[in-house]
């Protein structure tokens, strides 16, 4: 008997809400394969992908391989942008083609199955901020990796994804920004929420709103934390970002004139968080280069 | 006592894992009076999970003064010195509250929720 096949249309992808609902219905779509069946994802009408959606086609190909279900990605259905961009960025090896290679503004993807802060921090530096589209010094470079790298260490900590933690990122030469997309399938911060404060439910904007609150944390018993989105959201408004999270229904968005919450109608199960960087140097607050010595 | 932290963890303080080692270090030394230097001379990143392990930690069962005392930061970068401050400030006030009061800060959030319901 032959494996029954699920067929999907992969959309335009450009980060927008609207996206985000069809690559939800997509999720939704594919969770109905099961053992021994097949999901092809089908690119006709896909103009452009951006690192969150490669980042949420890596979660859905992961999460059906657990599943024990065969994706297919068709790339004669591709644009030969689309298929280029899945190429150089190292999509389409980690979904089983066997093209390699990595040129143009594509910032390698990354899949991290245990934390490696050490090798992650090499990849902002190097790969995202160490191409020579932002001229900033060592410093900086340094003082971004860290802030971003709390993204990696909330989602291992808190988000606990059988499938790991994946990440993407491209630089846009038009619009002088660089994207990086890190995306899990761990519990989600509204049921995280929910679990913590026993909940049943808890408003996608609530429980967004109280991930970015100094201190709060889900961790009982592990001391005072809760600073990862506190240092990312302050740097994205100083330097002139822009920061999105999608968690489930739960929506925030950080821009330099603030920051704003929404329960959105639509409901991913994936944690994905967007961050985009201006290559304008002159934005950056530069850090001062120097040491200090200090008792408080 | 005098300890190089790029020696010890190498050029990224940025685990919890690396924050529980500096940790084991200093506390016996704080709690018995001595001074302790952390020479950061080296260090290129920080994140806020190692200091939260590191010196957050102090603060559950030292005094602040004994801290403020005994403790010098030393060589750390102006962004280093940023997330140890908000580490710092943070474990103050999470540390400052009896688990009785932890426990009443919950129920507020948990009422805050409730409250939703409503809505």
């Amino acid at each position: 008997m032959e494996p029954e096949i699920h067929t999907v249309q992969v959309p335009s992808f450009n980060s927008a809400r609207h996206d985000f609902a069809r690559m939800a219905a997509i999720e939704k779509a594919i969770s109905r394969a099961t053992y021994g069946e097949i999901v092809e994802f089908r690119f006709n009408d896909c103009r452009f992908i951006d690192p969150a959606g490669v980042v949420l086609l890596a979660l859905f190909q992961r999460r059906l391989r657990e599943r024990g279900v065969q994706s297919r990605f068709y790339n004669s259905t591709m644009t030969p942008a689309i298929e280029a961009n899945l190429v150089q960025n190292g999509f389409a090896r980690a979904v089983g083609a066997t093209e390699l290679g990595r040129t143009g503004n594509s910032i390698p993807f990354r899949e991290d199955l245990a934390q490696d802060e050490d090798s992650v921090i090499e990849y902002l530096r190097e790969d995202w901020l160490g191409r020579g589209w932002v001229a900033i010094p060592q410093a900086m470079a340094n003082d971004i990796a860290g802030k971003l790298l709390e993204v990696y260490v909330n989602a291992f900590e808190h988000g606990s994804s059988t499938v790991g933690v994946m990440s993407c990122g491209q630089y846009f030469p038009k619009k002088r920004v660089l994207t990086l997309a890190v995306g899990d399938y761990g519990v989600g911060i509204p049921s995280k929420a929910s679990q913590y404060y026993k909940r049943d439910k808890i408003p996608g904007n609530e429980a967004l709103k109280w991930a970015f609150t100094r201190g709060m944390t889900t961790l009982i018993n592990q001391g005072a934390r809760g600073l990862g989105f506190d240092f990312l959201r302050e740097f994205v408004q100083v330097n002139n970002g822009h920061l999105e999270v999608y968690s489930h229904n739960g929506y925030a968005e950080v821009k330099n004139s603030g920051v704003t919450f929404e329960s959105l109608s639509t409901y991913v199960k994936a944690t994905m968080i967007r961050v985009t960087l201006s290559c304008d140097q002159s934005v950056y607050r530069m850090p001062d280069q120097g040491v200090k010595t200090f008792q408080w | 006592m005098l300890i190089k932290v790029a020696e010890q963890i190498g050029k990224n303080a940025v685990t919890q894992r690396a924050g529980q080692k500096l940790f084991e270090m200093i506390q016996a030394e704080l709690r018995s009076g001595r001074q302790v230097i952390i020479d950061f001379s080296g260090v290129e990143v920080y994140s806020s999970p190692f200091f939260n392990n590191s010196i957050g930690r102090l603060f559950a069962d030292i005094d602040e003064d004994a801290i403020r005392k005994h403790l010098v930061i030393a060589n750390i970068t102006q962004n280093g010195e940023q997330v140890v401050r908000r580490v710092i400030e943070n474990a103050k006030a999470y540390y400052s509250l009896t688990p009785d009061e932890r426990q009443r800060q919950d129920d507020v959030s948990r009422e805050f929720f409730d409250s939703l319901d409503g809505l």
